[in-house]
């Protein structure tokens, strides 16, 4: 789906089906959650950062990310949309606080992944 | 007076999908009956502090449908279907739903193509202007530059449509 009217009837089912998921079902919540922030990214390359649609699309793409548990995605967008300096004030203090968000998981997850140590090992035929 | 008409909602927001435009009128039908109206019934609508009239007209559902659906959702999305309407004949459109927590449900643009993220809340019996105190604090702490607020009364229908600076 391209077209911006067709992404904007898309984006708007899957936000549906998205929060209409079962808590128990998290793996298709999230799968459906970053089908989501596939739409709204889509939206948001189509939009300017200084209309209403591409604020929604902006902050709905980091969010969708941030409930599919893509928090490395969450990030990134967060970081390149509020470096748009055509965004307005709240949208933008909305972003910067997802990225604080996005960041504070990451650095939690990367705490909390196993080390991966180089070991010495010789493989003989 | 102007005729609203629940069951074609979809013709005012080409962008709403099939199912939720047929979601959101059998909500608005359903929290009407339970009200005691009948279609026909006359909405007051304030909006931007003028004030009108119109008569909301939909297909009758009947008690048993309202027992399958949540007593919440039917208030909350039933205020959608009205407002939805209410603004459809006012050259307003959908543009597409917004994600909740975001404090604001729709992305609609108006009569003069300003975008706008649009909340909307219900009530069946309680006081118009507490609710709309209420929904004006929540889409205050929305992130969106352009918002507007609206709340509906279903006891008496009534409506009230506003711009937050």
């Amino acid at each position: 789906v391209t077209d911006l009217d067709d992404l904007y009837e898309a984006v708007s089912r899957a936000i549906a089906d998205a929060e209409g998921m079962p808590d128990e079902r998290f793996r298709d919540a999230a799968a459906a959650w970053l089908h989501v922030a596939r739409l709204e990214r889509a939206i948001a390359e189509q939009t300017s950062a200084s209309t209403v649609s591409g604020e929604a699309a902006r902050i709905g793409a980091v969010r969708a990310a941030l409930q599919g548990r893509d928090v490395g995605l969450a990030c990134e967008l967060a970081r390149l949309y509020v470096a748009d300096a055509t965004l307005g004030e709240r949208p933008r203090a909305e972003l910067e606080r997802l990225r604080s968000q996005a960041e504070a998981d990451l650095a939690t997850l990367t705490t909390r992944d196993p080390q991966i140590l180089p070991v010495n090992a010789k493989i003989v035929a | 007076v102007t005729t609203l008409d629940l069951e074609r909602l979809v013709e005012a927001h080409p962008r709403l999908p099939l199912v939720r435009a047929a979601e959101l009128a059998e909500c608005a039908a359903l929290a009407l009956e339970a009200r005691g109206h009948e279609p026909g019934i006359e909405l007051a609508i304030e909006v931007l502090e003028n004030r009108d009239a119109a008569r909301v007209v939909w297909t009758r559902r009947g008690p048993a449908n309202a027992s399958m659906r949540n007593a919440h959702r039917i208030i909350e999305d039933g205020a959608d279907g009205v407002t939805l309407a209410v603004i459809g004949t006012r050259k307003w459109r959908v543009l597409r739903c917004l994600q909740r927590g975001t404090y604001a449900d729709w992305l609609v643009v108006d009569e003069t193509g300003t975008e706008r993220a649009l909340e909307i809340a219900g009530t069946a019996e309680g006081n118009l202007a507490t609710a709309l105190r209420r929904e004006q604090g929540q889409v205050d702490r929305s992130p969106y530059s352009q918002r507007s607020v609206c709340v509906v009364r279903f006891a008496d229908p009534r409506l009230v449509l506003e711009h937050r600076p």
